[in-house]
This record gives structure tokens, sequence and C-alpha cells, in this order.
């Protein structure tokens, strides 16, 4: 029960740290600071990015071990620091997919029984699962795009910065999965 | 290359209330479409996994700590990954080339002002370089040299300058074979012709060149080693032909052949001297160099004057010398550079698209 509750905060933190001011232009940060800013919606990236959750810890914390090392390799002209990070907990993540060759679990495999179960107590549990299933559909790079924008709450341009596309290119691509979700939504409604 | 084409207007305005929907935590959009997209970019959003409490302590101790890493964890995970070491060592091979490439740019480097130039006998094959002047002794080839000299200074010093070159030439050993000094009228100046030790040539060089400006300086060498060699094997033979001679004089059988022996002894003998004296005319000729030394008055006046002059003449010398060496060594490191930079793109292309594969 302990362990259940201790869950449904940890989810209700990530929610209300998952995204900061979109439109905040934040100073040059010590490391603390990042990792305590970013540290919940790095995971969450990954989570969804590997859907395995021990493999996903695994990568969160090679990510945040390999930025501590090279933190002075950082250039702000180059992007923001949550781009540079996310871009290296995407190389993380993608190297760990390769390694295990789970492809196929990215294709289709289903969300962790933990997680259900916390949903469980969430009012809307049946509007996340048609959610889900929309997105279940969804091309790997698409699900990605999404996990950048939602789970790792970037902002248009830090996402392009990952992806290395342009920023415009990104905002439509965003713009064309989320339409093609929502109408997959309203089919399910 | 990144492109910066504009987004549709539609499309802004719905990104838009996505991101004041992530902002404000609620779908207030007026427009319906506007409002599922926010209601739906909340549920994707609400339905992010979240770390577990026991990571997130883990981490905590582990940022705290500042990930230490037990002692020898980086070579085990080298030995783990042995393409780092291949790439490791190929670096180390690249550089080691460019530096190598770097210095001799710098051994070979030219002297501002000066020439050397260098001639063999039709007979005989181009000397090694380690030949040049400066390195005699290091090998079997015989080489004439000969150099010269010009120093430019002011009319009052014409006659400093001339005793220098006096000392500098007795202190290497040499002496002077003529010298002309004019101090006074409207054109000082003077001519020295020098002999010295070939071996002494450019500390020689080095002192004169401080006496005074130096406006020309100029070295040569004749290769005579086939001249030489040639004197050589033909006094060898005459010598063996000699002793030849020497026995048949001793058993010959009548006068008149022993006239014969002697007069061809005579001849010889000759022979012998004139390729002696030869060999003894060559040895002087390679063991002893020919300086010319022209001194000229400087066209300014005062001595402060050419102090000043020589200095900046040998300041912009200085500079010249030193942009020459810059150039030689950026030419030798510069191919290098860029090939390191296309291996660099290369390798982060062909990693980037090796890695974006497992989302295809």
């Amino acid at each position: 029960m302990d362990r259940e509750l201790a869950r449904i905060h940890g989810v209700l933190d990530a929610v209300a740290q998952a995204a900061p001011p979109l439109t905040e232009s934040r100073p040059v940060e010590d490391f603390d600071g990042l990792y305590r800013r970013t540290f919940g919606r790095a995971y969450a990236y990954a989570a969804s990015l590997l859907r395995d959750r021990s493999a996903a810890e695994e990568v969160t914390a090679q990510a945040f071990e390999r930025a501590y090392r090279k933190r002075r390799s950082f250039r702000p002209r180059r992007g923001s620091v949550d781009s540079w990070l996310f871009g290296i907990v995407r190389n993380a993540a993608l190297d760990e997919l390769r390694r295990r060759g789970r492809r196929a679990a990215l294709e289709a495999e289903p969300p962790d029984l933990e997680t259900v179960a916390a949903d469980d107590l969430v009012a809307d549990a049946e509007r996340r699962a048609v959610v889900r299933s929309a997105v279940a559909s969804l091309e790997s790079r698409d699900r990605e795009l999404l996990a950048l924008k939602f789970a790792g709450g970037l902002t248009n341009a830090d996402i392009a910065r990952v992806l290395g596309i342009s920023e415009s290119n990104a905002g439509t691509r965003l713009h064309r999965i989320l339409e093609r979700l929502r109408e997959e939504c309203d089919e399910t409604d | 290359m990144r492109r910066t084409d504009a987004m549709p207007d539609d499309v802004a305005s719905a990104l838009r209330s996505v991101d004041d929907a992530l902002a404000s935590g609620a779908a207030l959009a007026v427009d319906p479409v506007e409002r599922e997209l926010q209601e739906l970019a909340l549920a994707l959003e609400a339905d992010s996994p979240s770390p577990a409490p026991e990571f997130s302590e883990r981490m905590d101790r582990r940022v705290a700590e500042r990930f230490r890493r037990a002692p020898g964890a980086r070579r085990a995970r080298l030995a783990a990954r042995p393409h780092l070491l291949g790439l490791s060592a190929a670096a180390t091979v690249l550089i080691a080339v460019a530096a190598i490439g770097a210095v001799n740019a710098l051994v070979g480097k030219d002297h501002g002002g000066s020439g050397r130039t260098m001639s063999a006998s039709a007979d005989t094959p181009r000397p090694k370089p380690s030949s040049l002047p400066g390195t005699a002794g290091t090998t079997t080839r015989r080489v004439e040299r000969s150099a010269t000299i010009t120093l430019a200074a002011p009319g009052n010093r014409i006659d400093r300058v001339a005793d220098g070159i006096v000392q500098t030439t007795d202190r290497h050993r040499g002496f002077i074979l003529s010298s002309s000094v004019s101090s006074g009228g409207s054109n000082p100046g003077g001519t020295f012709e020098l002999r010295g030790p070939s071996g002494e040539l450019e500390a020689t060089l080095r002192d004169l060149s401080q006496l005074a400006a130096v406006r020309a300086r100029n070295q040569s060498g004749q290769d005579v080693t086939g001249e030489f060699t040639s004197i050589t094997d033909r006094l060898n033979a005459d010598l063996v032909q000699r002793k030849s001679l020497l026995r048949q004089l001793a058993h010959a059988g009548s006068t008149g052949e022993a006239d014969r022996l002697r007069a061809r002894l005579d001849s010889l003998a000759i022979e012998m001297q004139q390729l002696r004296s030869e060999l003894a005319g060559l040895r002087q000729r390679t063991g002893y160099t020919t300086i010319s030394v022209t001194l000229t008055g400087a066209k300014h006046g005062g001595a402060a004057l050419g102090d000043i002059g020589d200095a900046l003449r040998g300041g912009g010398r200085s500079l010249v010398a030193s942009l020459a060496l810059v150039l030689r060594v950026g030419a030798s490191v510069l191919p290098f550079a860029l090939l390191g930079a296309l291996a660099w793109a290369g390798t982060n292309a062909a990693r980037r698209r090796r890695r974006e594969a497992v989302l295809s």
C-alpha cells in the first residue's frame, strides 16, 4: 500500500515538474540545479522510449553521469542546456535499444503492469487507455517526438535541436501527430 | 543544413494553444478542435512515466558523490570497448606524423637573405646534403667551398668593422689573402679575401655577420671527389708500376735493358711528382675556404641612426622568418587537421545514422 501511494506521489510530482514555463530563458546553472530540474523529465523520456523501467533507470543514470563528466563541453550558443542533456539521454537510450535488439519491443510492448495499477486510481483511466492505444499505433519516430514533447517537456526549438531538424519541421510533425491522435481518439469514442 | 522556413498559421496557432495548456495545466481554448488538442496534450503529459522513489534516492546519492567510480573502472571500460583503444592509437599516430612533419618543416627552413649553391663535377654523382658546408669530415666527399658576404656599416664605423674582420679571421685560424679599405671620402668601404679552414666556415660567417648589417650572403660548393679519386687511383697505379719496374731493374740481363728501365722510372717519378702536387693542391682547396668580404658604407650618417636602421632591418628579418615558420608549421599540420575534421564529421554522421536505425 505504501509502495502504491509512493508511486501515486511520484506520478503527481512528475506531472507537476514535467513542463517548466516554455518561454522562460534560464541562466547558466550548476549541475545540481540541472539535475533537480530535469531528472524526472529525463527519466520519463527514457522510459517512454525504452518501455522498460529498469532499462530506463540504467540509461538515465548513465546519461546524467555522462553529462556530468562532459559538462564543460556544453556550449550555450549551440542550444539550450536541456537540448544538450536530452541529446545525451537520447543517444544512451538508442544505444541501449540497439544493444538489446529491442526494435520489436518498441513497436508493441504493453505498458508496465505497475503503471497500469497506479493509473487505475485515476479517474480518466479509460481516456488514457484510448490515448495509449492511439499512441501505440504510431511509428517509432513519431512516438519519440511525442516523448520529447510531453514526457521530456521540451520546447519545439529544443526538440529540433535534439533531433537535428528545423524548428518548423519539428512543429509541423508534432501538429500532424497530434491531429492524427485526436482523430483516432474521436473515432474510438 | 537546418531549415528556417516558417510554419503555416493554423499549425503555429494549434501548437501555441498546446503550449498554453501545458503551461497552465488546463484546456481553455474556445475553438473545439484546439481544445481537444489541449486535452490530448494534457493526457499525454499526465501519462508520462515517473521514476521510482528508490531510483530517485539512488540517483540523488550518485549525484551527491559526483558519480565516483571504483578504482580501475576506466581501464575495465576501455578493455570492454576495444574500438576505443584502436581510435586512441590511430589518433596518436596521426599526431605523431603531424609533429614529425612540423619538425621537418622547422629543420628545413631557409636562412633569410642568404643563399647556398652546390655543384658537382660532371663525372661524379651529386653529393648528399650531408656533405654541404659545415659538415665536412662526416663523409668521404671532397668539396671545394667558397663564400661571399657583403656588410654595410656607416662611414665612421668602417675602420672598426675592418679591424673586426681581421680579428675574426685570426680567431678562426684563417689568414687574409688580400685587403683594401677606404675609410675617408665620399665612398668608404673595402674588400677582403680571406682563407680559413673549411670546418670553421659557418662559425666565421656567423661572427662576420655580427660585425655589421648583412646586405648579402652566399655560399657555394664544388664537389671534387671524382677528381680527387682519379688522382689518387693514378698515383697508386704509378706506385705499383714503379715497384714492378724496380723488380725488373734488379733482374735486368743487359745494360741496355737496365737503361731503358731507368728511363721509364725517371718519367714515372716526374708523373708521380706531378700527381702528388695536384693532390696537395686539391687538399688545400678542399681543406680551406675562400671568403670574399665586401664592406660598403651605409647611406645614412651617424652611428645611432645606423644602429637603429640595423635593428629595424634585423627585426624585419626576424618577423619574416617567424611568419615563414608559422606558415611552414601550418602547411604541415593543416592537411592532417582537415583529414581529422572530415573523419570526425563522417564518424558522427555514421554514428547518428546507426543509432537512429533502431527507430526505423
